[in-house]
């Protein structure tokens, strides 16, 4: 009390106003708005190598021990961050991997050795917004959406740019190639098939809300979800309707899952419905409290499903005949958020957490038991 | 609880406003500024009111200040006293602000949350959104359309011309609220008045600081809100003048 009556009146003012700013300060830069590094880490698995594209590298992990072969770029960048997953081209030996913020492809040439740090092929840097959506590769092209609204088809012997498409607003749905025609969802509502050898639009489809599920082709029909709460079944050469269901009650924006006979779909509400694909019957809906987005994947025999929920951080193990949950795994002290997508090798399911220090977990497909996490637990 | 309450209910409205002017993202924002900023009227003119009375008081608490400067206990109970006689409350001014305080912060955050420029940002909007058969479907609409002229509302402005516009507006306002500051020459007032100039000059800098860093559709809210603000002072301003001419 002595020390406040000592300072002068104007110090006592400035240092009223100083408190008030940070206040606000504490306020404003803790509500979230402020640019964040962020992304949900996409994987691909492939020759018992998981590669993996996070917030601040691309790296890959022996899918046995989790040991890391090698990081791209070698010291983190946090300024790139990732939500694109990589796609390899076997046929040339590339891995290519698309930034968030740098805007750019990057074709990595994979080296002869497992655990050699691969050189870079070729960068593309043409895009005027973020990567998001996974790319395809379609012969000797690459595709991929990017935030500025185009689709880019670039030449995978040197990333120079073949063609693009422009929609209206951004793409962050990975295109489908489906022998001479590409299909590509835009945020601005509509579903575009393309020529694969020129870009040139063969038809569009507009629909009730904007479409960041990538496409599927299942039963000879293009099926695809929107924000709308709609789920779409197309033909694929004129874009005609076949059929709509609307009795959704939330946003689709995980990639549907497709066996022989069924189509599975999960929302963002944490309802997950399976279509007989060829009658589009509905065979059964299951509600979970939960939210769906990234992309679910198959046991080995296919009579479950394991869809990863963001929120909670779980992988749900539904019953692919009836949609009944299943006992799968073990919740986790510190599970993180999953909104990426899972994938499997079969023996393994692999999955990405943000916003805990785990940057990779594998899961034993059988039972959901953890085989390893990247980077190691402390010992308690 | 407080997105719940106070975030989500102006969010949804801010959908609500995009979803009838057809999608015009900064019109929407504008709107739901200047409705709110209407609603607050009432606490407002109760907030000017109460601090024109406190300058109605000053000759009078000026006098008891000199006459009792040597004797601080007594100084309180007679400035008590003052107010209490005139019918005053001095702390009836920051109930108005404890209220506008909380609606303005919702609206900045229901701004930046429902221009989410990312997908993580987006998918944490989505169970936000009101699902209730009496409106429109507001999920469908997302994400907003963000491009206006030179500006993508969910990014900082590249030009600077928004941060610049927040600055200067915020300064004006500032300068009417200082001008109705009630004021005396006794040391407590030099400290509330050195506070009030230092505001004069921190407030509008720092706005142009949260301006620069923000999406931009944030900066349109806080030029809307000044210019309402300035206009609204300055009658408030106007009907003062007149009570003393009377």
């Amino acid at each position: 009390m002595k020390f406040w009556q000592n300072i002068s009146t104007r110090s006592r003012s400035q240092l009223a106003l100083g408190c008030l700013l940070l206040m606000l300060l504490v306020t404003f830069t803790g509500c979230s708005g402020a640019a964040r590094a962020e992304s949900w880490p996409g994987l691909l698995v492939q020759a018992d190598i998981l590669y993996v594209a996070n917030i601040d590298q691309v790296q890959a992990f022996d899918v046995q021990s989790g040991e890391t072969l090698w990081t791209f770029p070698a010291e983190p960048d946090a300024k790139s961050g990732f939500y694109s997953t990589p796609v390899l081209d076997e046929k040339r030996e590339l891995l290519l991997v698309a930034g968030l913020n740098d805007q750019t492809v990057h074709a990595l040439r994979l080296g002869d050795s497992h655990d050699q740090t691969p050189g870079l092929a070729w960068e593309f840097s043409g895009a005027g917004g973020q990567y998001v959506g996974e790319g395809v590769i379609a012969g000797d092209l690459f595709l991929i959406g990017n935030g500025d609204g185009k689709l880019y088809a670039l030449n995978l012997a040197d990333g120079s740019l073949a063609w693009t498409f422009a929609t209206q607003d951004r793409i962050w749905a990975t295109p489908l190639v489906v022998d001479e025609l590409v299909y590509v969802a835009s945020l601005d509502h509509h579903c575009y098939a393309l020529s694969l050898e020129s870009g040139a639009e063969q038809w569009r489809l507009g629909t009730t809300g904007a479409i960041a599920v990538s496409p599927v082709l299942a039963g000879g029909h293009i099926w695809l979800g929107n924000f709308g709460d709609q789920i779409y079944q197309v033909d694929p050469q004129s874009g005609a309707v076949v059929w709509t269901f609307e009795g959704g009650a939330s946003w689709f924006w995980a990639t549907p899952l497709v066996s022989e006979s069924t189509i599975y779909f999960a929302d963002v509400g944490g309802e997950v419905f399976a279509f007989d694909i060829a009658s589009q019957e509905l065979l059964w809906r299951t509600s979970i409290d939960a939210i769906f987005r990234g992309r679910g994947v198959f046991n080995v025999d296919g009579t479950q499903l394991l869809l990863p929920a963001h929120e909670r951080g779980l992988i749900y193990a539904l019953d692919a005949e009836t949609g009944d949950r299943l006992p799968w795994g073990e919740v986790l002290e510190n599970p993180g958020r999953l909104p990426g997508n899972l994938v499997t090798d079969g023996e393994r399911v692999y999955a990405a957490p943000i916003m805990i220090s785990t940057r990779v977990q594998a899961f034993a497909v059988s039972n959901g038991r953890e085989l390893w996490q990247y980077p190691v637990a402390e010992e308690k | 609880m407080w997105d719940a309450i106070v975030v989500d209910p102006i969010t949804n409205l801010l959908l609500l406003f995009y979803s009838l002017l057809n999608g015009q993202t900064l019109l929407a924002v504008a709107l739901l500024t200047v409705l709110i900023r209407l609603a607050m009227i009432p606490l407002t003119i109760k907030q000017q009111k109460s601090m024109q009375q406190q300058r109605k008081l000053q000759p009078k608490l000026k006098i008891i200040q000199e006459k009792y400067k040597n004797d601080q206990e007594r100084l309180g109970q007679e400035q008590m006293k003052l107010y209490r006689e005139a019918g005053v409350n001095p702390a009836s001014g920051c109930l108005p602000l404890l209220i506008q305080l909380p609606l303005m912060l919702g609206l900045y955050r229901a701004i930046i949350r429902a221009l989410a420029a990312t997908p993580l940002g987006l998918l944490e909007l989505a169970p936000h959104i009101y699902r209730v058969d009496w409106l429109p479907n507001l999920s469908a609409l997302l994400p907003l359309q963000s491009q206006f002229w030179w500006l993508d509302l969910a990014l900082p402005d590249p030009y600077y011309i928004l941060p610049v516009l927040v600055v200067i507006t915020s300064w004006i306002q500032q300068k009417l609220i200082s001008a109705m500051t009630p004021t005396t020459a006794s040391s407590k007032d030099d400290q509330a008045q050195a506070m009030t100039q230092s505001m004069q000059v921190t407030m509008p800098l720092f706005m142009g600081f949260v301006s620069m860093s923000y999406a931009s559709g944030l900066s349109v809210y806080l030029v809307i809100s000044n210019l309402v603000g300035i206009f609204q002072y300055y009658l408030i301003g106007q009907s003062d003048d007149d009570d003393v001419a009377e």
